[in-house]
């Protein structure tokens, strides 16, 4: 019982002694996700490249008022007709030499 | 136990907790910081689970205990406390205004102090203390009788001789 005295007395005043001089840091608060400066000016980059493209790029009312301005003449005259552009051809099996003439049977 | 409610814990049991972790560390406070922060993130990311089986301060001193031991493993810090020199005795120091009770305690081998310190300093049973040491009860009275019975003659020494 003495020594149980004995080490409880020593340690009471370590404890006080302790509480003295130690400094006991702080319970770590928790700390909101740090949101990176790199990756923000990142997705900023990307977001303006891709407007700056987009800005670019034709779009479709130009493309019409370019069409627009096409214009397609279709001209039909005598040489252009369509008897003209057909023309009749003979199958193999009635396909002949023209040099057939040449050839002499005796 | 919720996560919010082992916070709450870890946040009541913060003091105790820092002034274990300096007693694992050699007294060094800001080691035992280093050791605490290391702790804290091993519960947060869920590698140091409480499961319950035993209350929430002996499980945390046990985190603590072992995190410190990686730590100073990790450091290269790591001195046997059974080579400590007699001839560090408080006596012998200039630090005559404050009672030097690190100094003293660290006569005692590891073991003897960290069984000593739990159950005085941070009041435990010894079979939480059993259980943060990871240590049978038989193991931890043994080092409990033999601790206080050198604790008790250096007090007495160091009494005898003077300051």
């Amino acid at each position: 019982m003495e020594d149980e005295k004995l080490m409880k007395e020593f340690f009471n005043n370590m404890k006080k002694q302790d509480e003295e001089s130690i400094e006991i840091p702080a319970f770590p608060a928790k700390r909101k996700r740090k949101v990176r400066l790199s990756l923000v000016f990142s997705s900023l980059a990307v977001v303006v490249l891709a407007g700056i493209g987009y800005a670019l790029l034709p779009s479709e009312g130009k493309a019409t008022e370019n069409v627009a301005e096409m214009s397609i003449i279709i001209e039909t005259g005598p040489s252009l007709s369509s008897d003209y552009l057909i023309k009749e051809e003979t199958t193999v099996s009635e396909w002949e030499s023209p040099t057939a003439s040449l050839i002499n049977d005796f | 136990m919720t996560q919010k409610e082992l916070e709450h814990q870890l946040k009541v049991m913060h003091k105790e907790a820092f002034l274990w972790a300096r007693q694992c560390c050699f007294y060094d406070s800001d080691t035992a910081n280093e050791v605490l922060q290391q702790v804290y993130l091993k519960v947060l990311e869920g590698r140091a689970k409480y499961r319950g089986n035993s209350t929430v301060k002996t499980w945390l001193f046990s985190v603590v205990k072992y995190t410190a031991i990686d730590l100073l493993k990790k450091e290269s810090k790591f001195s046997s406390l059974d080579m400590a020199d007699i001839s560090r005795l408080p006596n012998d120091t200039s630090e005559t205004e404050t009672e030097n009770y690190e100094a003293l305690l660290k006569l005692l081998p590891e073991r003897q102090q960290e069984v000593l310190l739990l159950v005085f300093y941070h009041n435990l049973t010894l079979e939480e203390v059993a259980e943060v040491l990871n240590v049978s009860l038989g193991t931890v009275r043994t080092h409990y009788d033999r601790g206080k019975k050198k604790l008790k003659e250096l007090i007495q020494d160091k009494y005898a001789y003077g300051r």
